[in-house]
């Protein structure tokens, strides 16, 4: 059994005439780095708020851990296990304090206060906030806060944490710093990550990218996998990587995805070039 | 427009005062605060502002923090003072001009009055400077546990009020951008009279009640999200404990008020 299940899953908004997730089957194992794009209104904030239970499907269902998000007896554990990160950083933080905000989530679960102490330190040190961790969090930067976010969502200790266009409205700096975190709890301490984003060069950082559109998973694989067909990317609405738009531009048929692959590629183009 | 408000900050620094417990302060705080009220006398009103000076070391907060805190009730000190020098009776007249007449009653009072204003206003400063918001809520919370009795969601209230507390720099950071954004639209706040500057502002309220209501929204969402559930079961990462130095203090000030009221009966030169 995957750790995310969902089956013939589908939600419509009140009142709306089409359903926004529209009956899809999705398999999420424990530990994967998930990137979810698509563009406006393709229903991408809608998956991320049925997969903890915010929303429940109007049809088919989501099992997290073998836990049904319908299931109200289990809302706690359910929330414990996937915690989630908004897009604005300011409407998520609750307390004045950065360590207090931290604490707020292991708080709510009745952690008792030695351990809630160890975890919001470790939180702190995990994200690099932890000499920040007396200052109010009105004084920092985007990308901090959102790192003091995820902080709060590490300090409950969950198994998956679902990202819903959390650097939309960072700069670039702050989206850096926001996604080597991520990397990095994903790496060492194996949690699942959900990357929703419409940024395509963080897109292609995951080991897996579903492209949804009108609410069906259009496309479902690696990065290279996905953005195979460029021109089917293009007609979807969406953006490519630069370095694809790029190579793609110089009429090389290759997906070359990261700026590290476009180096390389390049140069054996100027070389083939200067040897003819 | 609005630049910075001192309203409730706390001003970090590891002094005895910091690190009492938040309850015993609050109390200690409506001790003195009752006790000044008592201070009828040059004596005891020099103690009080003896008591407040030692304070103010303690504590290790600059002193002109604690005065920047006095600056808007200047106004209000001086309209009191010459109310009081107005409508106070007295026998003994010092000076008259027409009806009225200046006595030493009216200007004792006068002077004490002011004298009074200040003080209190610097010990309340001392719970608001050395005391986070969130640990001012919390002793509330704990000090009102009580109303429980009756029904009254005590818990809420107390969360209520930490993330109000908490939002009132990023609605500061809001209503300047919207302050802006309206100017850069052509909107005019600062000429024409009262009622034409009110009317600026009502593009300027609504616009902030509107992203209010969705922020409260989103984070009700994440709130949510990060398990919260109300008051039951919840544990706190700090928790709230009264040691010797609580008593101690709750004794000195216990101290101080009584040697308020017994120095109001010492006379000097004939002045209460």
């Amino acid at each position: 059994m995957s750790f995310i299940e969902c089956r013939n899953l589908a939600y419509q908004y009140q009142g709306a005439k089409r359903f926004a997730i529209d009956h899809i089957d999705l398999d999420i194992e424990q530990g994967e780095f998930i990137a979810v794009i698509g563009h406006n209104g393709s229903g991408k904030s809608t998956l991320a708020k049925l997969l903890n239970g915010l929303f429940l499907p109007t049809q088919g269902s989501v099992c997290v851990d073998s836990i049904p998000t319908a299931d109200e007896d289990r809302r706690l554990d359910l929330l414990q296990k996937v915690g989630m990160i908004f897009q604005n950083p300011d409407n998520q933080i609750v307390a004045s304090i950065v360590e207090e905000d931290v604490a707020f989530g292991p708080e709510n679960l009745g952690v008792p206060p030695e351990e809630i102490r160890k975890r919001v330190d470790e939180a702190l040190q995990t994200v690099g906030m932890y000499d920040y961790r007396l200052k109010a969090p009105h004084n920092l930067s985007g990308g901090q806060k959102q790192r003091v976010a995820i902080a709060g969502i590490i300090a409950m200790q969950p198994q998956c944490i679902v990202m819903d266009e959390s650097t939309a409205m960072l700069d670039p700096i702050g989206r850096r710093e926001v996604m080597q975190s991520v990397k990095m709890l994903n790496r060492t301490l194996g949690i699942t990550i959900i990357y929703i984003t419409h940024f395509m060069n963080e897109a292609v950082k995951a080991d897996r990218v579903i492209l949804l559109d009108h609410g069906i998973v259009a496309a479902d694989g690696t990065p290279k996998e996905v953005f195979a067909d460029y021109q089917r990317i293009i007609d979807f609405g969406l953006d490519v990587p630069q370095s694809y738009e790029l190579m793609h531009r110089l009429g090389c048929d290759e997906t070359v995805l990261t700026e590290d692959e476009c180096v390389t590629k390049l140069e054996e183009l100027l070389k083939e070039n200067g040897n003819t | 427009m609005i630049h910075d408000i001192s309203f409730g900050q706390y001003y970090p620094a590891s002094s005895v005062l910091h690190k009492l417990d938040a309850r015993f302060k609050i109390i200690m705080t409506l001790v003195l605060v009752v006790g000044v009220f008592f201070c009828n006398s040059v004596c005891s009103i020099a103690l009080a502002a003896l008591f407040c000076i030692t304070m103010m070391l303690l504590s290790k907060i600059p002193i002109p923090t604690f005065l920047k805190n006095l600056k808007p009730l200047i106004p209000i000190i001086i309209l009191t003072f010459i109310l009081n020098i107005i409508y106070v009776p007295g026998e003994h007249v010092i000076w008259s001009v027409w009806k009225f007449q200046l006595t030493t009653e009216a200007l004792q009072t006068a002077v004490f009055i002011a004298f009074r204003i200040v003080l209190l206003v610097i010990i309340t400063s001392f719970l608001t400077y050395t005391t986070t918001p969130t640990a001012l809520t919390s002793a509330i919370e704990d000090l009102l546990k009580w109303l429980k009795l009756f029904k009254v969601d005590v818990h809420s209230i107390a969360m209520m009020m930490s993330i109000a507390l908490r939002f009132i720099p990023t609605l500061i950071d809001e209503i300047n951008k919207i302050i802006n954004a309206q100017k850069a639209r052509g909107a005019d706040f600062d000429s024409g009279n009262v009622i034409h500057k009110l009317k600026a502002l009502v593009p300027v309220l609504i616009p902030l009640f509107i992203s209010s209501f969705r922020r409260a929204y989103e984070l009700a969402n994440a709130m949510e999200c990060r398990c919260y559930n109300g008051g039951e079961g919840r544990t706190k990462l700090k928790t709230m404990q009264s040691g010797l130095k609580d008593y101690i203090a709750l004794g000195v000030c216990l101290a101080v008020v009584s040697g308020f009221i017994l120095l109001n009966m010492i006379k000097i030169a004939g002045v209460y």
